[in-house]
């Protein structure tokens, strides 16, 4: 994937060279002032691991292995900007060190490697997970991002150096760069993406984004196992809670649309006739939470803790016993 | 005896075949792993050769790193630019007296830019067919009832422009080789600093090239425990489960240690600026040695 240096005219160099330079002025700037965003040491160990990822080869099936190139992992984990920074620090320190890939063709290995990678991959996953993604999306999301991803990056190579023949020719005519027309780089760069690299991609990907999203899922069941403090305060707060409910006692009248016949008929003058007749048909096991008229207010508050203590914990056995069908 | 007899059967059963961590993932020959931590080791060792490489005492050593970056890329640009033969085979001959006179082995040299050669002429070759170049017939090959029909023909003109071709992704291959060779990483990060390249870029660079190693230690004991431990035969689903998890590891820990070396910046008094080193400045022969490579630059648009 990586053009070297000589494939490309110096013309076509310098133009993505033109292109990445507002690019990078404006990833720069958008990374480093992303709220959040842990500053350039992320970028820079975003690139290492790039560099390393693209050394483990993944197990395919049918006994073969291939490497794929993390830029896609990087833009769903950091996001797009970053993974733009990060994929053409990777980019740089291979064709400066190491000779991999072109010095003078930098500007085009960042323009496809790493706008069109982080960029298409992000947005892609973006739109296939719709939200927090469940088991099956959360897998394949990552995964046709990664391949949609790799194949747009080869697509965009394909053309740079099938443009060669047509911007850079001889006086006889002659192709002074890369010398196949874009009918041959298409399907040369196309065929092995779509059904090799692309593949491996989209596998290594998935792999490695379903394995973190498990482990995030597993760190927030600890969490959320872990937090009994959380949840004694809720209890002791709702237990307060139905102590002070006899405070409304001290009300006086019964609740707006809570009437009974009575009190509908003096209200209103007339009872309309379904209520007269289902209204008063069962009263309660304790009518009036078991107060008596008579009672003294103390002897009410009590009736009604009692009464929302015997309630809570019918509550309680309904959803208990519920809880036992169900696991059955 | 009896320490035998404590051992699980399957450990006691002598089996013809290798370990099963170097056949697991049903591949022929080198299993992945084996490969992973080829690549690993390989990689690590250029790493750590490096430093070494640079530091030598050479013509192009005694160059200012910026000057020397900016004469060598300049020269580059110069073999990508000419449509001269001879210019070009003067840019590769200068590139050899170069790595001579920098105490770099031609052979060391030859290594580097030969994938990249091979590479090209490999791709090429269909250039030789008539059919992408249409010339005249130099070399008829094969059955002569066949010839017009196969077209096997070597076109001289399709041969001169991959021969071109190749000469030209040689040299400039090489020149980027006789970089690497010739400077150290810090003096290469100092070379770009000192030509204006963003500060934010350089620095990301250095904490990139320094925190490899580390990442690279991880990834070279995911593997090699994996090859050590692994004595039953694994299948495809569970090295995919591997190479996710080790995966997953690499970036957790690179998340980790970037949140750790950020707080550590941050509490030593890092505010988003960078200063870097002014380095020396610049004396005769480094001018002299830009002055050259512009020479080379002018003579190429000119030919």
């Amino acid at each position: 994937m990586h053009i070297p240096d000589g494939y490309l005219s110096p013309k076509t160099c310098g133009l993505f060279f033109a292109a990445m330079l507002p690019v990078w002025y404006a990833a720069s700037r958008w990374t480093m002032r992303s709220p959040g965003f842990k500053g350039f040491p992320l970028l820079a160990l975003g690139a290492a691991f790039s560099f390393i990822i693209m050394m483990f080869n993944v197990p395919i099936p049918g006994g073969s292995s291939g490497h794929m190139t993390g830029t896609v992992v990087l833009g769903i984990v950091l996001g797009p900007w970053a993974a733009l920074i990060a994929g053409s620090i990777t980019l740089a320190l291979q064709a400066l060190l190491f000779g991999d890939g072109g010095i003078l063709a930098f500007g085009a290995n960042s323009f496809n490697m790493a706008l069109i990678m982080s960029f298409s991959g992000f947005y892609v996953y973006r739109a296939l997970v719709l939200g927090t993604p469940g088991r099956l999306r959360g897998v394949v999301a990552p995964a046709v991002a990664g391949y949609v991803a790799i194949n747009l990056c080869a697509f965009a190579a394909a053309l740079e150096l099938g443009a060669q023949p047509i911007i850079a020719v001889d006086a006889q005519g002659a192709p002074l760069y890369a010398p196949y027309s874009l009918s041959i780089t298409v399907p040369a760069m196309m065929i092995p993406h779509l059904l090799f690299f692309g593949p491996i991609e989209a596998l290594g990907t998935a792999l490695v984004l379903s394995y973190v999203r498990k482990q995030e899922a597993q760190r927030h069941e600890k969490v959320a196992y872990g937090a009994y403090n959380g949840i004694a305060t809720l209890m002791v707060g709702l237990l307060v809670l139905a102590l002070l409910t006899p405070i409304g006692l001290i009300a006086s009248g019964t609740p707006w649309g809570e009437w009974s016949v009575a009190e509908l008929s003096s209200l209103t003058g007339f009872v309309p006739a379904g209520m007269a007749r289902l209204g008063e048909m069962w009263p309660g096991l304790a009518p009036d939470y078991g107060q008596a008229n008579q009672a003294t207010p103390l002897v009410k508050a009590g009736y009604y803790v009692l009464s929302a203590i015997a309630g809570s914990a019918i509550i309680v056995a309904a959803i208990y016993l519920w809880g036992r069908i169900c696991r059955r | 005896m009896s320490a035998l007899n404590g051992l699980p059967s399957w450990f006691k059963e002598a089996r013809k075949d290798s370990c099963q961590a170097h056949i697991s993932g049903g591949t022929h020959g080198r299993s992945y792993v084996d490969r992973s931590l080829d690549n690993i080791t390989s990689f690590t060792k250029r790493l750590i050769t490096m430093d070494g490489g640079g530091s030598g005492r050479g013509a192009l050593q005694s160059i200012e790193p910026a000057a020397r970056l900016f004469g060598l890329l300049t020269i580059a640009l110069a073999a990508a630019i000419t449509v001269s033969s001879i210019v070009l085979g003067l840019i590769i001959l200068a590139t050899a007296l170069l790595a001579l006179c920098s105490r770099v082995g031609l052979i060391e040299l030859v290594k580097r830019t030969a994938p990249s050669a091979v590479f090209a002429f490999i791709m090429m070759t269909p250039a030789f067919l008539s059919f992408i170049f249409p010339g005249e017939e130099t070399l008829p090959m094969g059955p002569s009832a066949y010839k017009t029909s196969l077209t096997s023909s070597q076109a001289a003109y399709g041969a001169g422009s991959v021969f071109f071709f190749v000469a030209r992704v040689s040299a400039v291959v090489s020149l980027a080789a006789l970089l690497s060779l010739t400077t150290t990483p810090g003096a290469l990060f100092n070379g770009l600093a000192r030509l204006k390249v963003p500060p934010l870029f350089v620095a990301t660079l250095f904490m990139t090239f320094r925190y490899l190693f580390i990442l690279l230690t991880v990834a070279e004991d995911a593997a090699l425990a994996r090859k050590s431990r692994t004595i039953g035969r694994t299948n495809t689903a569970d090295a995919r489960r591997w190479f996710a998890s080790r995966a997953a590891l690499i970036l957790k820990k690179a998340m980790n240690t970037a949140e750790e070396v950020g707080m550590a910046m941050a509490s030593r008094g890092f505010t988003g600026i960078f200063k870097t080193f002014s380095g020396a400045p610049l004396v005769g022969r480094d001018y002299l040695w830009i002055g050259f490579s512009l020479f080379v630059f002018f003579v190429s648009l000119g030919f």
